[in-house]
């Protein structure tokens, strides 16, 4: 094991290193090294003092679930994660069909201003996320929009932005998996007498299968994670789980914040590692079909 | 890709449903902030449009332009440093064995998927005066006290008397971490995507004629992987600009960026139109480095978005 | 020992599992042009890598100019290389790829410019020097990339693969004109190749490589003629091959019974097998004489049927069956002009050979 461990690390082989062996040198493995313990280095203490006995998060005193069990009898952390949860199923249907046609328009179609239409689609992604959570802000204010529609119609502005940043996101992942469709079995299919919907129904459909997932299982996350935007949205009323969680950290550091914090990490992570997994393996498919 | 002509009824219902939220949820609601941008205030809530450029230049307010000046200078900063650790980092991933690539790419790319809020959260309790980054600098004081002493150095207190925690929060280099911190990722990927991309033989070729690894370096991969450096820094310097939760929480009093200023504007100070006006300034520095990074891939004949 | 530039001894490289290089001595001499061949996969850029110092090998030492080159980093080798891809710096002008090595190397500022001047007359592009990489044809960049590495003064040239991205003709004219220029500048050459055409025409000696070994290391005519082995003689050129059995070694001569061919009485070879071992004959097809009529006294010849004639303009290759089984190749040079092809398909001929021309090979 241990034999294994370090030769993972890429030490103890015998074999001298060549002049383009950056990634052996010992001072690169330092940067890396150093870069790795910064990135993650906080995010392990905060898990691991979400299970800390002890209020103040600073010895380690003994393992504990207590802050989870806690975290679960807080009224207003359940409320959060109810309406984060909400919002994100909802997001994640519309923006994957969104994100879909809008793929599916500019893999086919050739009409006027589609330079302008690609710009504008790419927009949502790469502007400051202030400016659009301001913007929706405005906008909501602008139209009147009520403040006081019972749950879980009171969601429906947050779901409106936050499809609003998130379809686009799914239309790139869509787009680069119909990138590599061989446009001979969409003719196939017709040559065989299918019509427009068949061949999208039968044809394309099926193969844009795992990019639909992953798509959706980002667009989830996306939602799930987004505190600007939903910053600027939520109203007393429809606070969301990072909202929750950026009010109580501005207070106070507390374990309960760790806990509520690990329970979005934990889902956040795995539902991505669980997209690009599928994105993987549906382009290794693709590529060999 | 064909004419729309030839089915529009399947083009009308693959664009209508997108179009229309692209156009009612987002460009109208910019397009409203715009408008705010070059309007006056009215009341407590009313605001009219009269075309004016008051706003913007009440940006340029000494109180404001410093606010200003310093968004620039600590998201430069946050920039610079994520491409000076960036290159390294792709450098080691890209020439990272098969087996150990796609492990280091997953590392870097983990943290993109934890919330940033949460991240930067994390930070506080590593840097904070009764933090870990503390708790280590102490175990090194007390380990060099007692050196000190051990050799008889010990009564000229060349390291101080006492241990006093480093003020690592709450200030403008705190700030910079933490963009540093939320934002390096986004560094990694388009200088690796490069770095990978080029041909190993032209880096062979410098040193079969002489040159060093640094001389390797910027007189032949820097010139030829730049423009993922500079999609890297537009892909950072852009959300560094327009932070503003991350100032909030590890910021000091005079760590205020321009998002900060803009979130009072809507939310407490409501003076919507000068919010608006500071927003697009941010817009406007958005579209500049766009730009500017379409201009150079056009030049270079790649893709505008290929990062 | 005295003239090798370089000295490469038990030299052993491994990638992994892979063992790329395994066990190789090879002593090049100093002025020569010289050749590692072999199928793809067979060591040679390896060991090409290793002369410039990009890998380092796991065994053995590499001596050149008689100094251990263990360790040296390429940039402090007395060699340089021309890349497969050439690797003619993009965002460079000629001038400036030209002079990179120079500059890099602190030559003074007022001697670059008449040294690289005068490489680049050296390989015909004079004139060229403002030019930009991506404004040069495949052709213009291989110059640049010679011209690159010779305004180095190196003690070794390494060419990898110079020639396999240029187009059939343009080929054919460099491959004389590396010849030329390598007699001009009088630097040992060290190219690694494929194409054995390449390596036989341009060489002055040859190391024919197979998965990782030297297989044997000679002038291009001693290892077309006498190769010595059965990879050797299949790899360079086209060999016909018919598998026997030694019945007798003596001083007079050697005597093989060979499958379809029946005995054969051979010249005395004392490295061939023992009586009774397994043995391959071998005969290169243009040492075939095709005749109608019977072939003269002393002459080993048998009937044979033709079953298709491959006219290529200066020689045709005839395919026959011999009566009792196995297939021939021979090549007839086409030296008079005629509107029809000399021999037809189907019609029965007799194929001669000198007895020296066949080659026995051992396992």
């Amino acid at each position: 094991m241990a034999g294994r461990l370090t030769s993972l690390l890429g030490f103890g082989r015998d074999e001298p290193i060549g002049p383009l062996d950056y990634g052996r040198r010992w001072w690169m493995r330092l940067i890396v090294g150093l870069t790795f313990v910064f990135l993650y280095a906080p995010i392990v203490v905060l898990i691991a003092y979400s299970f800390n006995d002890s209020r103040r998060n600073i010895v380690w005193v003994r393992f504990t679930t207590d802050w989870y069990v806690k975290a679960i009898h807080d009224q207003s952390l359940l409320v959060a994660f109810g309406n984060s949860l909400t919002i994100a199923i909802i997001n994640t249907l519309l923006s994957t069909v969104l994100g879909t046609l809008t793929a599916l328009l500019l893999w086919r179609f050739r009409f006027p201003l589609r330079p302008v239409y690609e710009g504008a689609i790419a927009l949502p992604i790469v502007i400051p996320e202030i400016c659009m959570g301001v913007a929706m802000m405005a906008f909501f204010a602008w139209i009147g929009w009520p403040n006081d529609l019972p749950w879980p119609i009171s969601l429906s502005n947050i779901v409106i932005a936050h499809v609003a940043f998130s379809f686009p996101f799914v239309a790139v992942i869509i787009r680069a998996r119909l990138a590599g469709f061989n446009r001979e079995l969409e003719d196939a299919a017709k040559d065989l007498g299918a019509t427009e919907w068949r061949t999208l129904l039968d044809i394309i459909v099926p193969y844009l299968k795992p990019a639909l997932v992953a798509g959706a299982l980002i667009s989830f996350t996306l939602s799930l994670d987004d505190f600007v935007i939903t910053f600027f949205t939520a109203g007393p009323d429809t606070i969301t789980l990072p909202v929750k969680i950026f009010s109580m950290v501005r207070f106070s550091v507390t374990p309960e914040v760790n806990a509520a914090s690990t329970v979005l990490v934990v889902i956040t992570v795995v539902t991505t590692v669980l997209a690009l997994r599928l994105q993987n393996a549906g382009q290794k498919a693709g590529s060999s079909g | 890709m064909e004419n729309w002509r030839k089915h529009p009824l399947v083009f009308w219902a693959f664009s209508l449903p997108p179009s229309f939220w692209l156009v009612f949820f987002f460009l109208v609601p910019l397009t409203l902030v715009w408008g705010y941008s070059f309007s006056e205030k009215r009341g407590i809530i009313g605001t009219e449009l009269t075309f004016t450029l008051d706003n913007y230049l009440r940006a340029l307010e000494p109180i404001y332009l410093e606010i200003l000046w310093k968004s620039l200078g600590m998201a430069a900063a946050a920039t610079a440093i994520c491409l000076v650790v960036g290159y390294p980092v792709a450098f080691a991933i890209a020439f990272a064995s098969e087996r150990l690539k796609p492990w280091l790419l997953l590392l870097v790319i983990l943290p993109f998927w934890i919330n940033i809020l949460i991240r930067t959260y994390a930070l506080i309790a590593v840097f904070r005066t009764r933090g870990y980054a503390n708790f280590a600098y102490e175990d090194l004081w007390n380990a060099a006290n007692w050196v000190l002493n051990t050799v008889g150095l010990g009564q000229l207190q060349l390291i101080g008397e006492r241990f006093e925690p480093m003020a690592l929060l709450y200030n403008n280099a705190a700030v910079v971490a933490g963009i540093v911190y939320a934002f390096f990722p986004f560094m990694v990927l388009p200088l690796y995507a490069n770095i990978e991309k080029l041909d190993r033989s032209f880096m062979e070729a410098s040193l079969d004629l002489g040159a060093g690894h640094w001389r390797t370096f910027f007189s032949v991969v820097f010139p030829l992987t730049w423009h993922g450096a500079l999609s890297g820094i537009v892909i950072v310097f852009i959300p560094a600009l327009g932070a503003f939760f991350i100032p909030e929480l590890l910021g000091g009093t005079d760590s205020q960026m321009i998002g900060n200023v803009i979130e009072r504007q809507f939310k407490s100070a409501n003076d919507w139109p000068f919010g608006a006006a500071l927003s697009f300034l941010l817009m406007y520095a958005t579209f500049f480095a766009l730009a500017l990074r379409a201009l150079v891939a056009g030049r270079k004949g790649g893709g505008a978005l290929d990062a | 020992m005295s003239d090798a530039i370089i000295s490469i001894q038990g030299v052993t490289k491994r990638f992994g599992e892979v063992t790329a290089v395994e066990r190789v001595d090879l002593d090049i001499r100093a002025g020569e042009f010289f050749a590692l061949l072999g199928p793809s996969g067979c060591g040679k850029t390896t060991l090409l890598r290793m002369l410039a110092g990009f890998e380092q090998p796991s065994e053995g030492r590499i001596l050149i100019g008689g100094q251990d080159m263990t360790g040296v980093q390429p940039n402090h080798r007395p060699v340089n290389m021309v890349f497969q891809s050439y690797a003619v710096f993009p965002h460079m002008t000629v001038f400036d790829n030209v002079a990179y090595g120079l500059k890099v190397a602190h030559t003074p500022r007022g001697e670059i410019a008449p040294r690289v001047k005068e490489a680049l007359a050296m390989v015909q592009l004079s004139g060229y020097e403002a030019r930009k990489p991506d404004q040069l044809s495949g052709g213009q960049r291989q110059r640049v990339a010679l011209a690159r590495a010779l305004v180095k003064r190196p003690k070794v040239l390494l060419l990898d693969e110079p020639l396999s991205a240029l187009d059939a003709k343009l080929r054919e004219a460099m491959q004389i004109e590396l010849v030329r220029l390598q007699q001009t500048v009088g630097i040992t050459f060290v190219i690694v190749t494929h194409d054995q055409d390449e390596a036989l025409s341009m060489a002055d000696r040859i190391a024919v490589m197979e998965s990782g070994h030297v297989r044997q290391v000679a002038s291009p005519q001693t290892l077309y003629e006498f190769p010595s082995g059965r990879f050797v003689a299949d790899f360079i050129g086209k060999m016909n091959l018919f598998e026997g059995k030694v019945v007798a070694r003596e001083a007079a001569g050697l005597s093989v019974e060979v499958e379809g061919l029946g005995r054969l009485e051979l010249p005395a070879d004392e490295r061939a097998p023992a009586p009774g071992r397994a043995v391959g004959i071998a005969v290169r097809p243009e040492k075939v004489e095709l005749t109608r009529s019977a072939p003269p006294e002393g002459s080993v010849a048998r009937r044979g049927t033709v079953t298709q004639v491959a006219y290529y303009g200066d020689v045709s290759y005839v395919f026959l069956d011999l009566e009792d089984g196995p297939a021939l190749n021979a090549n007839v040079i086409n030296d008079e002009r005629a509107a029809e092809p000399h021999f037809v398909k189907g019609e029965t001929l007799w194929a001669a050979w000198n007895p020296r021309d066949f080659l026995v090979l051992g396992e």
